[in-house]
């Protein structure tokens, strides 16, 4: 009788092919880091702070996403109710890279007028994750 | 006569048919629709507002300009932007009569919406409510899904 371990991994694969867990993300970003700024250690949450309350410009990430990133925002021009950042309070948040880098893409211009670093996404990343923690500077 | 073998072979198939099912739902927004793929990425930040509401040329020139749209960056990748003008081009109302050119780009600006809602006062669009004019789901529950009847309007 034929093995049907091939199908079940298939089966596996198939399930799996869609999400990935925002560790890969971040994993993916300290590599890119590292390669663009030899001085690069590690994703600092405090720095991940900064650069979500920081208002650069007329908004900042909290300007939507509110200073607590597990809260329920709202589009600061449109008022259209935005689910909460944070996986901690909404597990499809950063499960999926095409879209994670998408909104990046989008948001980082509109705050910064430019796109973020590989280092900034992981802080960002990093002190969401943590959201409500203490966080040292 | 008893064949438990038979029995448990049918029932591991089963069982992997159900798995590869919600493999292929797992991943089937690879293969989204043209609408669906309009829906997500013009309903990401509002309501996507049906293509009805904007003629041909409004659309075309908002998808030339999405980096820049309204003051935002909305871009998309180019498979993503050729899906969504596939539907809006299905979906747009084609009329014979002249059209204001260049073309009103803003939904809340164009004649029909200013007179559909002349009689909402200006201090009820920026109530804490309804924020804006461009918050339709405000006061029309069903916007999500392209309703906008008058009967079905409900005041917040």
């Amino acid at each position: 009788m034929p093995s049907r371990t091939p199908l079940l991994m298939l089966c596996a694969l198939a399930i799996s092919a869609s999400a990935a867990p925002p560790a890969d993300l971040l994993q993916g970003w300290r590599t890119e880091a590292r390669a663009q700024t030899p001085e690069f250690t590690d994703f600092s949450a405090g720095r991940g702070k900064v650069l979500y309350t920081t208002k650069p410009s007329d908004w900042s990430c909290s300007t939507c996403h509110t200073v607590d990133p597990r809260n329920t925002g709202r589009h600061a021009v449109t008022s259209k109710v935005i689910k909460p950042l944070s996986p901690l309070a909404n597990p499809a948040r950063f499960s999926d890279p095409e879209k994670t880098e998408k909104w990046f893409r989008r948001n980082c211009r509109d705050v910064l007028d430019r796109e973020c670093t590989a280092a900034e996404k992981g802080d960002l990343l990093t002190w969401i994750l943590g959201a409500g923690q203490a966080v040292t500077p | 006569m008893n064949r438990p073998g038979r029995n448990g072979t049918a029932r591991r198939w089963i069982a992997c048919s159900a798995l590869v099912a919600v493999g292929v739902w797992a991943i089937s927004p690879a293969i989204a629709s043209d609408e669906q793929t309009w829906r997500e990425e013009c309903g990401g930040c509002h309501v996507a507002y049906p293509a009805r509401l904007l003629p041909k040329t409004a659309w075309d020139e908002i998808m030339r300009t999405l980096p820049d749209h309204y003051g935002t960056d909305a871009s998309v990748d180019e498979p993503t932007a050729t899906a969504i003008r596939r539907y809006l081009d299905s979906s747009v109302r084609h009329r014979t009569r002249p059209r204001p050119n260049p073309p009103e780009l803003r939904i809340t600006k164009s004649r029909w919406f200013v007179d559909e809602h002349d009689d909402v006062p200006r201090a009820r669009w920026r109530s804490e409510a309804v924020g804006s004019p461009a918050n339709c789901a405000a006061c029309h529950p069903g916007a999500e899904q392209g309703r906008f009847n008058e009967d079905s309007v409900k005041l917040p």
